[in-house]
């Protein structure tokens, strides 16, 4: 794997290969996987999150917080504020999210709490650039070595870093992804990187009652604006003043500084609010 | 490196709603069933830490009766694990346990029972659907339930580790990882390793051909 964002680009640019096929080389040399492997192996996972996609917008799931089910579908209206297409994008990952609480089967991308983002940014790109399914692949290669990077330079779970190293992380992989599929530079990319982990640096991981729903989910919609943002931003000719890599530093101390209650713990921030602990103590004396 | 693949990233193909609660209390409860090697007539859980906390609204209870049933975290199947128990017939138990500190805020004792035969595994979810089977029937393991792992319970005396290596060497598998744990007193050892490639059905023939072996299991999850 590639020790920064800086070190990937970089190592495409000298050697003049792109992107996705420099982190599938550097991927079949490490697992000893040849390359029709690993293709075969993304293209499982893009059918999974496919078909958790289609369950999602079909199932009725009642989540153990009643009043936080059935949300998704009621993005599938016409925009008011959003064109259509972009509604439609934050009804995807949130109904994704939804289907992820209520056990249905995802791709944790990185995580399982914010599996909704990537595959509803991914999909409404290639609807939108009229991409093929081998773009998809590509892209995704990329997503998947930008949480890496992230991943092994600062942390890729709420518990460990707050919610900024779940949503923050997804919809920086994201970003990066679907600005590669418009044909953006290195730079562009790099910056939509950037600008996107900044937005939502900070983050906090506070799940109602310690569950994966409340506001796990919504929280999936506004990591995918957020990757379209940037995205569009980066495109647009839109610098970040201060480079990804250094970003990613900064996401890895705010992370451990957080305290205690702000991380997966269940105790603090939205979690510690007096409906979420009346919400707590309903769930668990009904369960008893 | 943490994260040393895209697969680590975008691969985990699961059952929600978490990584650690259920995927993870999935895979270590269908470890101890291959560890088990058979479907047991009745499961005593005993949940420790944070599982026994907010085992329920995460599900998994229900992962862990999914992986004692034979399913791995990406079975859709875990979903009807009560209903499917019922069916299957087995007798199962979940009650709240102090494993103690030095445990894992997210690890879970099993009890795995089929008549006089039974095997207690203690596995932790360490992360990201990561897992670490930490003891069985109270000798240290320590191993992650990788793929290619092999574990053998063997009589404790001169000549067990020698029937082994041998044994590896004859199918040219090379270990990347092992370890030894002793009960003195009950002169046993647990042993296992993690081998490079895939561990054939030949080599458990093979090691069970020795009188010093009690039982080998592969996990090649």
């Amino acid at each position: 794997m590639f020790e920064s964002i800086s070190q990937l680009l970089n190592e495409s640019k000298a050697n003049n290969i792109s992107l996705h096929q420099l982190i599938l080389k550097d991927e079949s040399e490490y697992t000893h996987t040849p390359e029709s492997k690993i293709i075969e192996r993304l293209k499982k996972s893009l059918n999974v999150m496919k078909q958790s996609l289609e369950k999602a917008l079909h199932s009725n799931n009642e989540l153990p917080i009643m009043e936080a089910s059935y949300q998704a579908k009621k993005l599938l209206s016409p925009g008011i504020f959003f064109g259509n297409s972009m509604k439609e994008a934050i009804g995807w990952a949130m109904a994704i999210a939804e289907y992820n609480s209520g056990m249905g089967l995802i791709v944790a991308c990185p995580t399982a709490g914010s599996s909704g983002v990537l595959p509803a940014v991914l999909f409404k790109a290639k609807e939108i650039l009229n991409k093929s399914n081998e773009d998809l692949v590509d892209a995704l290669i990329l997503a998947g070595a930008i949480g890496a990077i992230i991943g092994n330079q600062a942390m890729l779970s709420g518990s460990e870093g707050g919610c900024q190293a779940e949503i923050g992380v997804a919809s920086a992989m994201a970003a990066a992804s679907i600005t590669y599929m418009a044909n953006g530079s290195h730079e562009q990319i790099s910056n939509a990187i950037a600008l996107s982990l900044k937005n939502l640096l900070g983050l906090v991981c506070d799940p109602v009652a310690g569950l994966v729903i409340s506001p796990c989910i919504k929280r999936n919609a506004i990591g995918v604006v957020n990757a379209f943002t940037a995205a569009e931003m980066a495109l647009s000719g839109v610098t970040s003043i201060i480079p990804a890599d250094e970003v990613i530093d900064a996401m890895m101390k705010v992370g451990r500084k957080l305290p205690y209650e702000l991380k997966e713990t269940g105790k603090g921030g939205i979690a510690g609010t007096k409906t979420a602990k009346r919400i707590k103590k309903r769930l668990f004396s009904e369960i008893e | 490196m943490k994260y040393t693949s895209i697969f680590d990233v975008i691969g985990h193909i699961m059952v929600g709603p978490s990584s650690s609660h259920t995927a993870g209390a999935c895979q270590i409860a269908y470890v101890a069933r291959l560890l088990f090697g058979r479907k047991p007539k009745e499961v005593k859980i005993g949940l420790h830490g944070s599982f026994a906390e907010t085992y329920r609204g995460h599900g998994t209870d229900i992962a862990l009766l999914g992986g004692l049933l034979g399913f791995s975290p990406e079975d859709e199947r875990i979903k009807d694990a009560f209903e499917l128990a019922k069916k299957e017939e087995l007798i199962y138990s979940f009650e709240s346990v102090d494993l103690g500190a030095e445990y894992h805020p997210n690890s879970v004792s099993i009890e795995l029972i089929d008549g006089d035969d039974k095997m207690i595994v203690i596995g932790s979810s360490i992360g990201g659907g990561n897992i670490e089977i930490v003891e069985i029937n109270d000798l240290e393991a320590g191993f992650g339930g990788e793929p290619n792992t092999l574990v053998i319970l063997n009589k404790d005396k001169i000549g067990a580790l020698v029937s082994i290596a041998a044994t590896l060497s004859k199918y040219k598998l090379n270990i990347g990882a092992m370890k030894i744990s002793r009960d003195i007193k009950k002169k046993i050892a647990l042993t296992w390793l993690e081998s490079d490639s895939v561990i054939s059905e030949e080599v458990i023939k093979e090691l069970k051909k020795y009188p010093e072996i009690i039982w080998v299991r592969i996990i090649n999850v």
